[in-house]
């Protein structure tokens, strides 16, 4: 009797205490307008990327000669292109690929970037190795190493995922590698040693929780450089190849008939812009949030 | 019955400028239900003693350990890593000096002592909340059932503590290593833990191997002493052995450092002269004779071996014999 009335005084008070945790959270979130702005646009281009077959009624690949290099227009929002395509559909079904492609880079770097960040940063001797290689990856600039990936695997759009991925791993290793090699000194750590942990439970259940706000940041930033790097390689050819609308291979279509067909590189710029400023707002506004040391000299 | 018997541990660190020796042969042993309270400076050893028992130390570190260490039947230094496993936190558990950096801030301290019983015990996470709630109010944490579900940072320095030893204690341990459990904590506060650690020590049965430089708290809750110096025990002793008669210039010296209430006003305190010599250039006699007001050649080119001055009383001193507190706290020695 005792017990089972504790125990329902525990978990009341449990979910009152969650409640009231998060409730501090999300206010604490609205609270910031970097953050709320920066979501704002980012979710406004994610219901893009969802509604896309809803927002329009043309084809993104389909040809019509007689429609070709229109200005925009009532029934064409944001004009033609040259095959007589209308921009805007091929704007909103590029979003999907520009957001797709971000997105899974976003998760594969993330998931293998926290991987070798926590173990190069628990096992020293794994550390030597996999951060020289890691070295060698950054020594590159971006673009170009993706390009040389994308040259040896062949422009298709998984293909530009992996290339970024690898572009982009050594970044989110490094910082997670420099957050868990200062958690992993903390005497919690080592308490927890103490009280018998295994290697496995002292890096997924105690060191990696404390890594998840850097690792956020991060991965709202790698968000915004895939954008813009998966946009340049389509835009350089490297990229998703033609007929597939992408932001990129849209404005290369614009690039030579710039001054007749302003609309062609204006519309999936401003896109590119808007989801890059979006994305780049969140990550500062989520900085801000989650770390404890700029939170409080910002105010 | 012993329970913990420590013979002739070495601790050797590989550092930039060669190999020291942290632990040089120490040798002690603890028994159930007793309290054996380790002594010295900042860096003499003594946490690096309580983490050599646990191996607590990384394997790549280029810590080296040598000697013996039996745990009851079983030989530790030996056993295998999930042999340590099993062992650390279940029956013998640690609990660390600094109370606001060993929990973890992501998790609520309810989670954080369930953890152990879960991983050690195999309780149910239902069993191992009401065994967490039951633990906090046992080591006077009020309204343990509104307590358990706080983060580290919305407990005071005392309550954290309190946690931390019942964390410590949730697994009912054999042992428990408390490395200066109380000198984060004020005064009253630090009163309170070291009842508790007596109470649940005549509950539990357990040894305790309370690491401390606080010679008051050793006063207070110890039944033997270690002094240490420059990784050797310097000195063994009862606790009322050790106060009225101590036999090494280093105790004799600690005990002098200690400010007294009917002290004059104005008066300097006592201090032990010079600093505690680097690791990497250890004495070639006694380790204490550059600070020893009593040293003489021999002291500084023979190093002095552990004796038994008098019963279950070691001193590591040439002169013992002449050494001692005589009418009230003057050194009083022989023909110096």
């Amino acid at each position: 009797m005792e017990t089972s009335s504790v125990t329902m005084v525990g978990t009341k008070t449990a979910t009152s205490s969650t409640k009231h945790h998060a409730k501090i959270a999300v206010n604490r979130f609205f609270a910031n307008r970097l953050a709320v702005s920066g979501s704002i646009l980012v979710l406004f281009i994610s219901l893009i990327c969802i509604l896309a077959p809803v927002l329009t009624s043309y084809n993104p690949i389909e040809m019509n000669v007689q429609d070709r290099l229109k200005p925009p227009s009532a029934s064409h929002w944001f004009g033609t292109d040259e095959f007589g395509r209308d921009v805007f559909t091929r704007v909103v079904y590029g979003s999907r690929i520009s957001m797709g492609v971000g997105f899974s880079v976003v998760m594969i770097t993330s998931i293998i970037g926290l991987i070798f960040g926590l173990y190069s940063a628990y096992y020293r001797r794994l550390d030597n190795f996999l951060m020289r290689i890691n070295d060698g990856l950054m020594a590159f600039p971006a673009i170009l190493l993706a390009i040389a990936i994308l040259a040896a695997l062949g422009p298709k759009m998984s293909n530009v995922i992996i290339a970024l991925s690898v572009v982009y791993i050594p970044t989110v290793a490094r910082a997670i590698r420099s957050v868990a090699i200062t958690v992993r000194e903390q005497t919690y750590i080592e308490a927890i040693r103490a009280l018998g942990g295994k290697s496995w439970r002292i890096i997924w259940l105690h060191i990696a929780p404390n890594c998840l706000s850097p690792l956020i940041v991060q991965a709202t930033f790698i968000f915004a450089y895939a954008v813009i790097t998966e946009a340049s390689l389509s835009f350089l050819g490297a990229g998703t190849p033609p007929p597939e609308p992408s932001w990129g291979n849209i404005l290369n279509d614009g690039r030579t008939i710039m001054k007749q067909a302003w609309w062609m590189t204006v519309f999936p710029g401003l896109s590119i812009m808007m989801t890059v400023l979006g994305l780049n707002l969140l990550g500062d506004g989520l900085r801000d949030l989650l770390d404890p040391h700029t939170n409080k000299a910002k105010k | 019955m012993t329970l913990l018997k420590v013979k002739n541990l070495k601790t050797r660190f590989s550092t930039e400028l060669g190999e020291v020796t942290a632990v040089d042969g120490v040798s002690f042993h603890v028994n159930a239900g007793e309290t054996v309270g380790l002594v010295g400076e900042s860096g003499c050893g003594k946490s690096v003693t309580s983490l050599s028992i646990l191996r607590l130390f990384r394997k790549h570190s280029g810590t080296k350990l040598a000697g013996e260490i039996f745990f009851e039947q079983k030989e530790l230094l030996t056993s295998s890593m999930e042999e340590m496993q099993e062992i650390r936190g279940n029956q013998i558990s640690m609990i660390f000096q600094d109370p606001m950096s060993s929990l973890n801030p992501v998790y609520t301290v309810g989670n954080q002592i369930s953890e152990s019983l879960m991983l050690h015990q195999k309780l149910s996470k239902k069993e191992a909340y009401e065994k967490t709630i039951e633990m906090l109010s046992l080591v006077g944490i009020p309204s343990p059932e509104k307590r358990v579900n706080d983060y580290p940072h919305q407990l005071s320095g005392g309550m954290r503590q309190r946690v931390m030893i019942a964390m410590g204690l949730c697994c009912h341990p054999k042992l428990l290593i408390a490395d200066e459990p109380t000198t984060a904590l004020d005064v009253t506060i630090q009163a309170q833990i070291l009842d508790l650690m007596k109470d649940l020590q005549e509950q539990l049965q357990m040894g305790i191997m309370l690491i401390t430089h606080d010679l008051g708290v050793v006063a207070e809750v110890c039944d033997r002493v270690l002094v240490m110096y420059l990784g050797q025990i310097v000195e063994e002793a009862s606790v009322e052995t050790l106060f009225e008669n101590p036999k090494h210039p280093y105790t004799i010296g600690l005990m002098k450092s200690i400010p007294t209430i009917d002290g004059k006003r104005g008066e300097k305190l006592h201090v032990i002269e010079g600093m505690v010599p680097s690791l990497h250039q250890i004495p070639a006699g006694c380790r204490f004779a550059p600070r020893c007001p009593f040293a003489d050649e021999k002291c500084r080119s023979h190093p002095p071996d552990l004796i038994e001055v008098s019963h279950s009383h070691k001193a590591r001193c040439w002169h013992h014999e002449r050494i001692g507190i005589g009418g009230g706290n003057a050194i009083a020695i022989g023909n110096q």
